[in-house]
């Protein structure tokens, strides 16, 4: 169930930034995927509000915020998470 | 500007230790179709390394098994802890890379590798850090 999700990411993953990674084609809409911006990432059962953090040739690092979603739902701009 | 490098992950030099007590651990989202899915996507990002790769971390014992399950991995409901012996002996390299505890668990042949990840024995347990919330919108 991805629905809900901003961007697919396996939160296990880092390189060599230290970050968590994806490709921005994972996204299902890319034009959400914004540095700065504050995303719901995650795969499978696991979900996790993550800022942007960059995009550099089509791989998108993201820094998870601690704690569930809902503590963080406030910072997601009015998104309707289903 | 030279030409870009060949594309393939960051190894550390330094092994990871060696010991009884020596796990590595990797968080379960309880979707068997992340593992694959992640596999390809490290092998198309890392090209020139010729191998299906998933992230795992290492544990020296069950303090360190307990910060990453409180850290890193505290997203995650579940945990897969393996031995690195057994892992190798599957033909699952565990392969030091980016930063520590970080490990690629390494494979060039995805079914076989992703089927040795399942079969292998390995302890899988809650993560007692993670919250049914988490799991859900």
């Amino acid at each position: 169930m991805t629905d809900d999700l901003d961007l697919l990411i396996d939160l296990n993953t880092m390189d060599e930034t230290g970050l968590p990674w994806a490709f921005l084609h994972a996204a299902p809409d890319p034009a959400r995927i914004v540095p700065g911006r504050h995303i719901v990432v995650g795969s499978g059962k696991v979900r996790a509000v993550a800022t942007v953090v960059d995009i550099v040739d089509g791989i998108v690092h993201v820094r998870p915020l601690r704690g569930p979603v809902s503590d963080h739902r406030h910072l997601l701009g009015g998104r309707q998470a289903s | 500007m030279g030409p870009p490098g060949p594309r393939i992950p960051r190894l550390r030099r330094r092994p990871i230790p060696a010991g009884a007590r020596v796990v590595v651990v990797r968080g379960d989202d309880d979707d068997p179709s992340s593992d694959r899915a992640q596999a390809e996507a490290f092998r198309e990002r890392y090209p020139d390394w010729d191998r299906f790769g998933l992230s795992a971390y290492y544990a020296e014992d069950e303090d360190a098994v307990d910060d990453l399950a409180a850290d890193l991995l505290e997203r995650f409901p579940v945990l897969r802890l393996y031995g690195p012996a057994a892992l190798e002996a599957a033909g699952v390299e565990v392969v030091p890379t980016f930063r520590a505890p970080h490990v690629t668990l390494a494979f060039r042949e995805l079914e076989a590798g992703l089927h040795a990840l399942e079969t292998v024995p390995h302890d899988q347990r809650p993560n007692p850090y993670h919250g049914e919330e988490r799991t859900q919108l």
